[in-house]
């Protein structure tokens, strides 16, 4: 059937249908894949559905292809459900065209596949050779005319003028110029407040609506950063700060190409070669996790083929070769952020790390802030999801409270959601928490709990028969403080009374081979040791909750070699990486929250990238113990002895009875 | 918040008193739960009351048929005991407790 020949005729309900999933398919590759399709005939056809993405070899669309001319090339990238062929002729590619739309092959499955067939100028997609582009990356070529890319190289005044509004600068390895917004590099951010007068170009208007209304970009853009980089002029690695920009950065290439270097934070670095006149756009994971700058050198190293395409430089040794660099000019055409970034990437994002990492405190004051911010604060706002990981009682814990005599009064100090205070109806049991919203969970289960600190609890000294203190003390600051707390359970308890306490543990590898030796001397049977390993990987999401890789990301500071003193002074507190051993005594320990959405979130109207709903990250403060530190500090409190220390799956636990 | 539980607290708040007790409560409500009766368990907690403030506590909320103290024999006393439970473990006031001295809330 030809196209061009339709009109003339009433259209059968097939060739209706037809007609639309062609136009669909033309859609989606534009949408999804940055491929523009034309109207007019051209060497090369983009066949969608006969990818190596969807079942289709080489070897089944080749034969049929061949059969309506010579087949130049038939390029199938990785992974797609595209794939391009260029005829020797337009006429040849035009015969294929009508001839294949809308026609069935057979896939490797054998199952039934409906070809649908457009042109296109030029032969690009997302992903190129073996390596793959960084996630939300594309290049499009060839995006401007040469008249255009004319226009705009002279349309920038470079010659230094004081009364220009625009702001000017020549930074150490280039010259940029601002619009819209000026851009600060002290801060790496812009003044939202002020804009520049004038705003964007005139001249980039057109060429900005043509890429709305073609769907290169989603939004139109308000700050225009112009780049000049000379032969041997770079850029440093870096993401645009977030709460600075909208997702979507583009960034056109004028006058020469240049290769620009991507580095995901676990190390993976994929060079891209920007050709001239071309359009990068980075969303998503390339925009918000992924760095991004070029080095500063005259040469590049190239693919030698003389069709040089964008993207990836592929280690073919066969294939490279150096290329001179140019004066490269490039418009980076960003949106400025309105609202705080809720991005996928926490541990990247200025937005949700509210404030650099405290530093270690150096007095009382300092600590108590500290645990404000990096305690109390943080168990109010997790306690929701806190609460929902924690439902196994420790079978060492209920040990000890099943022990008990009947009748005895029990105070958890630090109880949270209250997981223990049913555990033993034959105890009275009262609960306090630092956090209003786990007390409220204790009240609405029924249990009697109370607001309070560790530090100074409203119970009558000498009241309880036992106390126990479960990953509460790890929480103090500093060992005056934690001390203090010690003192604080002693109090409470009568003469004769018990306290049993556990604290999280700097040993973390240690603890296969203690707690197997734990078990052996406590004799359980056997069903109790299903029970424990139960236990160990709910410890695994107690401590550590829903870690992602993208823990890795965290630029937590170094630690300093003196990590094993106690006097770390002036040193900013270490972001521990989940589920991994400890390096530091002190440091932070990420919350991702999951569910139970803050409420001062706003509700998005659309989500432009995907399902990905933002995971705001919380720092808990710890002090990990090392072995015989919880022991060695019960042992300087007075009128008490110790009944036992032990290590019960990554925790240093005492239990100890006043004299 | 059951009167045994009330019993057991103090304030910590500097200057109040000399044990920091009792804590005023200020009931907004007061509901009566029934609990089980346990006559072993309430035994086991007469010794640890605090009679002056089970007194107050229960003189403000009006609660009749209180026990002054504890008596010869309570532990096999059920009419005692049985007294002791309801207003130990049954009663149930609203959230808010006062300091004596000051009106810190808790």
């Amino acid at each position: 059937m030809d196209s061009n020949h339709q009109s003339n005729y009433k259209l059968s309900k097939t060739e209706k249908k037809f007609l639309r999933k062609q136009v669909k398919a033309r859609h989606t590759l534009l949408r999804h894949e940055g491929i523009e399709t034309v109207s007019y005939a051209t060497q090369i056809l983009v066949v969608a559905n006969g990818g190596l993405g969807n079942g289709v070899s080489r070897n089944q669309l080749f034969p049929v292809l061949e059969k309506f001319g010579q087949v130049d090339a038939l390029l199938m990238p990785p992974n797609k459900p595209y794939s391009f062929v260029r005829y020797k002729t337009i006429e040849e590619s035009k015969k294929a065209y009508v001839t294949l739309n809308g026609k069935e092959i057979v896939d490797d499955l054998g199952q039934k596949i409906i070809l649908y067939f457009n042109f296109v100028e030029k032969a690009q997609w997302k992903e190129l050779g073996l390596q793959a582009l960084p996630p939300g990356l594309m290049v499009v070529e060839e995006i401007i005319s040469s008249e255009d890319e004319k226009m705009l190289l002279e349309s920038v005044n470079w010659t230094e003028d004081k009364d220009n509004q625009n702001f000017q600068k020549s930074l150490k390895h280039r010259r940029v110029k601002h619009f819209g917004y000026e851009f600060h590099y002290e801060n790496n951010n812009v003044d939202k407040d002020k804009p520049l007068p004038g705003g964007l170009p005139d001249i980039c208007d057109n060429i900005l609506e043509k890429w709305l209304k073609e769907g290169f970009i989603r939004y139109k853009p308000d700050q225009l950063t112009v780049n000049q980089y000379e032969p041997g002029h770079g850029i440093p690695a870096h993401i645009d700060t977030h709460s600075a920009f909208e997702d979507e950065i583009v960034s056109l290439s004028l006058g020469s190409e240049i290769v620009m270097d991507f580095k995901h934070p676990d190390g993976v670095t994929v060079p891209v070669l920007l050709p001239r006149r071309s359009l990068l756009v980075m969303t998503g994971e390339s925009r918000y996790l992924w760095t991004h700058g070029i080095t500063p050198r005259k040469f590049d190293t190239v693919q030698a083929s003389k069709n040089r395409k964008s993207g990836i430089i592929t280690s073919d040794v066969g294939d490279l070769t150096l290329n001179k660099r140019g004066v490269r000019t490039s418009f980076t055409f960003r949106k400025v952020r309105q609202t705080p970034c809720h991005c996928s990437y926490p541990l990247v994002c200025d937005s949700q790390m509210k404030e650099p990492p405290p530093s270690f405190p150096e007095s009382d004051k300092e600590a108590s802030q500290l645990e404000q911010e990096y305690v109390h604060r943080v168990y109010e706002e997790i306690a929701g999801h806190f609460s929902s990981t924690r439902h196994t009682p420790w079978p060492h814990i209920v040990e000890f409270l099943k022990a008990l005599p009947s009748g005895s009064l029990v105070a958890d100090i630090g109880c949270g959601n209250g997981k223990y205070l049913g555990i033993n109806k034959e105890l009275y049991m009262i609960g306090c928490d630092r956090s209003q919203n786990l007390v409220d969970i204790c009240r609405e289960r029924q249990f009697q709990a109370f607001v309070c600190d560790a530090l100074a609890v409203p119970i009558r000294s000498g009241a309880c028969d036992a106390c126990i203190s479960i990953a509460v003390i790890h929480h103090f600051a500093t060992a005056e403080r934690r001390m203090a707390a010690l003192q604080e359970l002693v109090r409470l308890l009568r003469p004769g009374g018990k306290a049993l306490i556990y604290v999280w543990a700097m040993e973390q590898e240690y603890k296969k081979k203690k707690s197997k030796y734990l078990r052996n001397r406590i004799g359980q049977v056997k069903n109790e040791e299903i029970l424990d390993d139960a236990s160990v990987q709910e410890l695994l999401v107690e401590q550590m909750p829903d870690v992602g890789n993208q823990d890795s990301a965290s630029s937590a500071p170094s630690i300093s070699d003196s990590q094993n003193s106690r006097k770390v002074t002036n040193s900013k507190l270490p972001i521990h990486t989940n589920r991994t051993s400890f390096h530091s005594q002190d440091l932070l320990v990420p919350w991702h929250l999951k569910g139970n959405p803050s409420k001062d979130k706003p509700v998005e109207p659309f989500d432009p990238i995907g399902s990905h709903g933002p995971s705001p990250v919380f720092h808990r403060y710890y002090h990990v113990f090392c072995e015989g530190e919880l022991e060695a500090a019960c042992q300087t409190l007075s009128n008490v002895s110790i009944l036992q220390s032990y290590y019960d799956q990554g925790n240093w636990c005492v239990i100890l009875q006043k004299v | 918040m059951k009167l045994l539980t009330h019993n057991l607290l103090s304030s910590h708040v500097r200057g109040v008193g000399p044990r920091g007790l009792p804590l005023r409560l200020q009931a907004t409500e007061v509901r009566i739960n029934n609990v089980e009766f346990n006559p072993d368990f309430v035994a086991r907690m007469i010794p640890k009351v605090e009679w002056e403030v089970l007194l107050e506590a229960a003189d403000h909320l009006r609660l009749i048929e209180v026990p002054k103290g504890p008596i010869q024999g309570y532990e096999q006393d059920e009419t005692f005991l049985r007294k002791m439970h309801h207003v130990l473990l049954e009663v149930r006031t609203g959230p808010s407790l006062a300091s004596p001295s000051t009106s810190h809330p808790h």
